[in-house]
């Protein structure tokens, strides 16, 4: 053991006088040992002091208020959590259309063929004959839409029931080739 | 009647000058006697209490004209008499492990860290429990930078076996500890 190290505490304690300092600073020189149990003690009152250090530094009333503010931080969250589940008003839904224009009706009308008629000619919906080799060969039958007049017209400005007839030739390639808008009666 | 009329001087300078004497010790040392107390077992209500009866006992007394040349060391003694006399609370401390892994591992960086933390902080628990009362309150009154002198007053030690005192804790704490 180094006649020194008795001396290593109050050294570090300021507690030599002068002449043991000076003394002891030039053993520290040069001794390794020394220098190393001075570091170790200086550690180990630091952490001894640090130790006591907590009592004052975190008392109870401390640990009581965070555990108030957390209590509180939580009730605020839960409310904003109740504020924003709460039930919405509904959207207005949209309002039903009390009266409108009644919907057209397109059906296709096979016109009547003649017993007497070749399956070859064929008669247009107008009733006129056209030779077999006309271009009409090629029609298909006559579309017939109903269009009732409050479709087209405010209400009121014909007679209930009243309504308009369109008819639509098509050729078999599926381009229209007349139409023709007619008064009708025929909707009950 | 003239203030020369009075039977006898009332020191009114005097108590004024040591009432502002007493009120920068409050100031100086009125946290480091509740860190003492409080180590020495005291509940930090209880630590109050002395301190404010030691700093009431302080005025008093230079109040009445006594002479306090160090009144950091009288004031330690009057605290530390006034917790020994409540031996009951005075030795709780040291009764049960003080770790609070909660509060150790606080400042740990990394899992292993913690684990380190609180290891060590196990071995300086009892390390300090193995003390004996004199050394811990020598320890204790050191941290709180007393001298070897004062430390003597509080304690009614000679220097010199305060040294000793001092110098045999911390070697038994650094061996212990692994330091």
């Amino acid at each position: 053991m180094c006649e020194f190290e008795a001396k290593l505490v109050a050294w570090i304690d300021r507690e030599l006088d002068s002449g043991a300092t000076r003394e002891l600073e030039l053993h520290l020189e040069s001794c390794r040992d020394c220098s190393a149990k001075a570091a170790a003690y200086c550690e180990v009152s630091t952490a001894f002091a640090a130790y006591f250090e907590r009592p004052v530094v975190t008392p109870k009333w401390s640990r009581r208020a965070i555990t108030v503010s957390l209590a509180g931080l939580g009730a605020v969250a839960a409310a904003l959590t109740l504020w924003m589940l709460r039930p919405l008003p509904l959207a207005p839904l949209p309002q039903p259309r009390l009266a409108g224009p009644a919907p057209a009706i397109a059906y296709v009308k096979q016109p009547p063929v003649p017993a007497q008629v070749s399956p070859v000619r064929l008669r247009a919906h107008s009733g006129s004959a056209v030779p077999a080799n006309a271009s009409t060969l090629d029609a298909q039958p006559t579309i017939e839409i109903a269009i009732p007049a409050d479709a087209m017209f405010a209400p009121g400005a014909f007679p209930t029931g009243f309504a308009f007839a369109a008819d639509l030739s098509i050729r078999r390639d599926g381009s229209p080739e007349t139409l023709r808008v007619r008064p009708a009666t025929f909707l009950k | 009647m003239s203030g020369d009329s009075f039977p006898f001087a009332l020191p009114i300078s005097r108590f004024a000058a040591d009432t502002g004497e007493a009120t920068t010790l409050f100031e100086e040392l009125r946290k480091p006697l509740l860190r003492y107390l409080v180590s020495l077992g005291l509940t930090p209500d209880e630590a109050q209490d002395v301190v404010q009866d030691s700093f009431l006992s302080l005025h008093r007394s230079l109040a009445s004209g006594a002479s306090k040349d160090n009144a950091r060391a009288w004031l330690f003694r009057v605290a530390h008499n006034a917790a020994r006399n409540r031996q009951k609370s005075y030795h709780r401390r040291f009764a049960a492990p003080l770790e609070d892994a909660a509060l150790v591992i606080a400042g740990a960086s990394s899992p292993e860290h913690a684990v380190l933390k609180r290891e060590k902080y196990r071995k300086l628990g009892e390390a300090i429990r193995s003390l004996s009362d004199v050394e811990r309150e020598c320890l204790l009154l050191r941290a709180e930078g007393l001298r070897y002198r004062e430390i003597g007053e509080v304690l009614d030690l000679a220097r010199s076996t305060v040294a000793d005192t001092v110098d045999r804790a911390v070697r038994k704490l650094a061996e212990k500890c692994n330091v």
